[in-house]
């Protein structure tokens, strides 16, 4: 299997180059013509880089040529300008985008001023790539995940909410373990005032976040980009579910190396097509479907179903699954007993059957009032992981109230599983 | 051309619908948020293709994430517009005050063709009048003399009411423009063909245009105001700089050499606006007392030369004038009469003209003084003088035709020592009494003794061996040995004896033929073509296609080609069928090349 640009997904072979630079060692930038039996190339050097203590500190790699674009550069300049921070112009409002991002991006054109294409982290490089890579053995140290489903499931919000804290909360809303992020959109090729406007758009949350100030506006619809991902690295023991444990590993064992999840982020518009526009392999495919659009809830959203039966059929990856949003914007009423418990443990992050999430979907597809293509769908998912998620708290403006998103954590430990269990290096 | 609409947008980020031909327009300028409200609209008017349609943006289901950007294009096809006398922002307001309109705006993609006909039809034109500030017209005309659109921001946003009657009061060309948007960035004017954006952001107007509107002329203009600017036969840009030229030769009180560079480098425009412009700076030069400079000076000379125009030379630029009047020959030529220059520079004038002549020097000396005399100082007449007799020596000719001069005393007597002392230097006792011996040619050195049967060897032996090393041997060996007469007979004789031997030898040999009878006489080279013709059958001819397409190639054996077909009409008219030609066509190209 051939190694990929993480962004353009194009193939790299020795007539691809890619340039490094470790942002702890900013005076060795090395381009160099990818070798995959010269992985070596890859890294700093310095021992210690290879599990920097942050992402935003370790290696960033560019693939000269790359299709990706770094949103700030613009075909009639020399040289690549990027802002310590932006404004986003929005119904009327402005807002202001603060992320990590303009001060890495910012160090990186001081480095290589006419780099036009976008740079990553080594770690998501990796991620992609752990197979030709032998990472670790053979274990994957993070996965790839496609979001697709019809407009409004839920794939931007849950993608975001991946990538910060306050998406693996219990209740109370307390942040508990390590988790970065690194955005990407590719810019508006032509016509746009702003071409950077949809990679504000997908910083803007984790800027307010940040703020501990959430706003309404920084849910909005996705377009159709050439890219849009979102990266989360995990740095803790996933697979352990206890949350003192988890700090606890995260105290002592500072070293312990990053998983990453790559949500690449789809336009509703492109998923409600009947062909499959995204025809790259990812690890897993996680076809979204908005709970509350089932005509068991007596509400109606055709391209809903039809969108998850479709690209459930044609999506490539190795795994598949449903997650299921918008829980929260069901009526209670219509469920049953045990339907509401499995919902309730959810929610407090306790743990519930293996199928149950899966058995109740399959009911709600196949009740009477039920669309021809969710009937369609409960055959579907027959065998496959169904995952609920949802998030609450979007349009709660109040000062300290941020979104919190339950179920996430179930999926995210289920897309790190299998061969995940992190080994040090056998020295 | 029937209705066109392309509606994207507003309920997803995607087409919505589209009926007719549309360029392609980046979807990134169809879908852009800036400055869009769910309750104001961004309109205007676009000129992609070539071909205008309005523009209508908005935001729209902002209660869903906030809402989607739409994007409506219409074209509602010439009558419509001229209904609407081009007046993009009052077919805006026709649109949305339109009773069906939310099928437009709301549902397009469910209009069909015959619904979207009805409804442009039904749009009402309702007369307009107006007033447009000079700050818009400027802004107008300005925009349609620049390659990238111009944001700019007016004093007030004009809702599309107000734009209406703002573009009745302008010509209906520049209702059009090149293209306008009310609320926008440079990026959607460059994507929508609309090269005005009047946007809040935009930069405070300056005056780009001004210049232009305050020289706008419609008398000159008229034909031009009913038709959109890109059917023009004129670029809009040429227009107006012409126009402002005219305006300001007509408003300059007198010559201005800036002026009248602008006027030479002036490209076409229309005839009209072309003949006063040339009008004005005719105009311009009778204005003023000061000399005038280069530009202007020939611009008088060439009017004088042209059309007789009477000019003082006094106010001339010396050099002008002397080139130009050198241009014109004159010298030898007298200077017209209408062309008044002073006596000083008439002699000048003649002073350069004999330093520079090398033959002929008498007869030129005689024009001078038949034009000069008798109003010459005695130093201007030696400084005519001298010059001729220093070409004496370099010359042959006669002296005894300098007692022509003698009709100019004063000058003969300058003349005189000068002619002597040529005579004696040519051993001739009384130059100017007795006739002068013309020189015997020295008798040439017998070249041909040595060359004749080298040459005859080369073109009539069998068996010499490579014929271009031989040639070769000959030209280097007789280098600069031309057209030589004395060899015309060997090359009769040998014709006779042995023409087929040399015509099989030089059969399609092009480059040494040409060297070899460059030693001959055209006579011996006629002769040698008729060997060729005769034993060859005349293939020989299609290399006249070569000597006349490779300049470079031209020789002697070409020269002698030609003259071959020209003497052979038939030969002749075959070559010119085999190159499509016209046999006359052909025969002109032949005598052309000769005089090479």
């Amino acid at each position: 299997m051939p190694a990929k640009c993480p962004l353009c997904f194009r193939k790299l072979d020795a007539t691809q180059k890619l340039e490094r630079v470790c942002l702890s060692h900013k005076d060795r930038p090395h381009a160099f013509a990818f070798d995959i039996d010269r992985a070596k190339d890859l890294y700093c050097g310095v021992k210690s880089c290879d599990n920097p203590r942050s992402i935003q500190t370790g290696v960033f790699l560019r693939h000269i040529g790359c299709g990706a674009k770094n949103p700030y550069w613009r075909s009639d300049s020399s040289s690549i300008a990027i802002p310590e921070a932006d404004t986003l112009e929005r119904d009327q409002k402005v807002f202001h985008v603060q992320h990590w991002l303009f001060g890495v991006l910012k160090e990186l054109a001081e480095i290589e001023p006419n780099a036009p294409e976008m740079w990553f982290p080594l770690h998501m490089f990796r991620t992609v790539n752990w197979y030709p890579l032998d990472e670790r053995q053979g274990q994957q140290i993070g996965a790839t995940i496609r979001l697709a489903g019809a407009k409004n499931a839920g794939k931007t919000v849950l993608a975001t909410m991946a990538l910060v804290p306050y998406g693996y909360s219990q209740p109370q809303a307390t942040p508990t373990f390590r988790v970065e992020n690194y955005v990407y959109v590719s810019p508006e090729e032509a016509g746009a005032i702003q071409p950077q406007h949809q990679f504000l758009q997908a910083l803007l949350p984790f800027s307010m976040l940040r703020n501990q100030q959430n706003t309404p506006e920084w849910v909005a619809g996705t377009p159709p980009t050439r890219a849009n991902i979102k990266a989360a690295f995990f740095r803790a023991n996933v697979e352990n579910r206890k949350w003192s444990e988890e700090i606890v590993k995260y105290v002592l064992n500072a070293k312990e190396p990053w998983h990453s999840l790559l949500f690449y982020d789809t336009a509703g518009e492109d998923n409600e097509k009947p062909a499959e526009k995204h025809k790259e392999p990812v690890d897993i495919g996680a076809v979204v479907l908005d709970g509350s659009g089932l005509g068991f809830f007596d509400h109606i959203e055709p391209a809903n179903a039809k969108t998850a039966s479709e690209r459930l059929a044609t999506i490539a990856a190795n795994r598949k699954c449903v997650i299921v949003t918008k829980l929260d914007l069901i009526n209670p009423d219509l469920l049953l007993p045990e339907e509401r418990e499995t919902i309730e443990k959810l929610r407090g992050g306790q743990d519930v059957p293996a199928v149950a999430e899966r058995t109740m979907l399959r009911r709600w597809l196949a009740q009477s009032n039920a669309l021809p293509a969710e009937r369609d769908l409960a055959e579907q998912i027959a065998g496959l992981d169904v995952f609920f998620i949802w998030t609450e708290g979007l349009t709660d403006t109040e000062p300290g109230v941020l979104p919190r998103t339950f179920g996430l954590r179930k999926f995210v430990s289920w897309s790190l599983d299998g061969r995940l269990a992190p080994k040090k290096k056998g020295k | 051309m029937p209705a066109r609409l392309l509606a994207y947008g507003g309920t997803s980020f995607s087409e919505r619908r589209r009926i007719g031909q549309w360029p392609a327009i980046p979807e990134g300028a169809l879908r852009d948020s800036y400055r869009l409200t769910a309750d104001t609209w961004c309109y205007g008017l676009g000129t992609l293709g070539q071909q205008p349609f309005v523009i209508l943006r908005q935001k729209q289901n902002v209660e869903n994430r906030g809402g989607y950007p739409f994007s409506l294009l219409l074209d509602p096809g010439d009558p419509v517009w001229q209904r609407f006398e081009w007046n993009g922002a009052a077919l805006v307001s026709a649109i949305l005050a339109h009773p069906a309109k939310d099928l437009l705006i709301q549902t397009p993609e469910r209009c069909t063709v015959d619904a979207l006909e009805r409804i442009v039809n039904e749009l009402v034109a309702a007369p307009r009048s107006g007033a447009a500030s000079d700050e818009f017209r400027s802004l107008v005309l300005a925009s349609c003399l620049q390659n990238e659109p111009i944001v700019a921001a007016l004093a007030e946003r004009p809702d599309p009411e107000r734009m209406a009657a703002m573009l009745s009061a302008l010509p209906i060309c520049f209702r059009l423009a090149a293209g306008w948007l009310v609320n926008g960035g440079a990026a959607h004017g460059q994507a929508l063909g609309a090269n005005l954006v009047l946007d809040e952001q935009g930069i405070a107007p300056g005056d780009p245009g001004r210049a232009c509107w305050a020289a706008w002329d419609s008398s000159i203009t008229a034909e031009y105001e009913t038709k959109p600017i890109w059917t023009w036969d004129v670029p809009v840009g040429l227009l107006c700089q012409a126009l402002v030229l005219l305006r300001d030769l007509e408003s300059a009180t007198g010559p201005d050499e800036t002026l009248l560079e602008r006027v030479d480098s002036k490209p076409a425009t229309t005839m009209v606006l072309d003949e006063r412009i040339e009008t004005a700076a005719m105009n311009l030069l009778t204005r003023g007392s000061d000399r005038f400079g280069p530009r202007g000076s020939a611009r008088l000379l060439t009017s004088a030369l042209r059309d007789k125009r009477k000019i003082d030379g006094a106010r001339l630029d010396p050099q002008t004038l002397q080139d130009k009047l050198r241009q014109y020959g004159a010298p030898p030529k007298p200077v017209p009469r209408n062309i008044a220059i002073p006596r000083e520079l008439r002699v000048a004038l003649w002073i350069d003209y004999l330093q520079r002549v090398r033959t002929g020097a008498r007869m030129e000396l005689e024009k001078a003084l038949d034009q000069l005399e008798p109003d010459l100082s005695d130093q201007e007449r030696r400084q005519l003088v001298e010059p001729a007799l220093a070409t004496l020596r370099a010359s042959d000719e006669k002296l005894a035709d300098w007692e022509r001069l003698q009709k100019f005393p004063e000058a003969w007597a300058l003349l005189e020592p000068g002619l002597q002392s040529e005579a004696g230097r040519r051993a001739v006792p009384e130059p100017v009494r007795k006739p002068v011996r013309s020189r015997q040619p020295e008798p040439a050195p017998d070249l041909d003794a040595e060359l004749r049967p080298l040459l005859e060897q080369v073109l009539f032996h069998k068996h010499v061996d490579s014929i271009e090393r031989r040639v070769k041997e000959l030209h280097d060996r007789f280098n600069g040995v031309r057209g030589r007469t004395e060899l015309d007979e060997m090359i009769e004789q040998n014709c006779e004896r042995a023409g087929d031997v040399f015509a099989e030898r030089y059969e399609g040999k092009y480059m040494p033929l040409g060297d070899v009878m460059r030693f001959l006489s055209p006579a011996a080279q006629d002769r040698l073509m008729e060997c060729l013709a005769r034993y060859e059958g005349g293939n020989f001819a299609t290399h006249i296609t070569h000597a006349i397409n490779v300049k470079p190639s031209w020789n002697a054996y070409s020269a002698a080609l030609a003259r071959y077909l020209l003497n052979h009409k038939d030969m002749s008219k075959k070559i010119a069928m085999h190159r499509s030609e016209e046999p006359k066509d052909f025969e002109r190209k032949l005598r052309s090349a000769l005089k090479r």
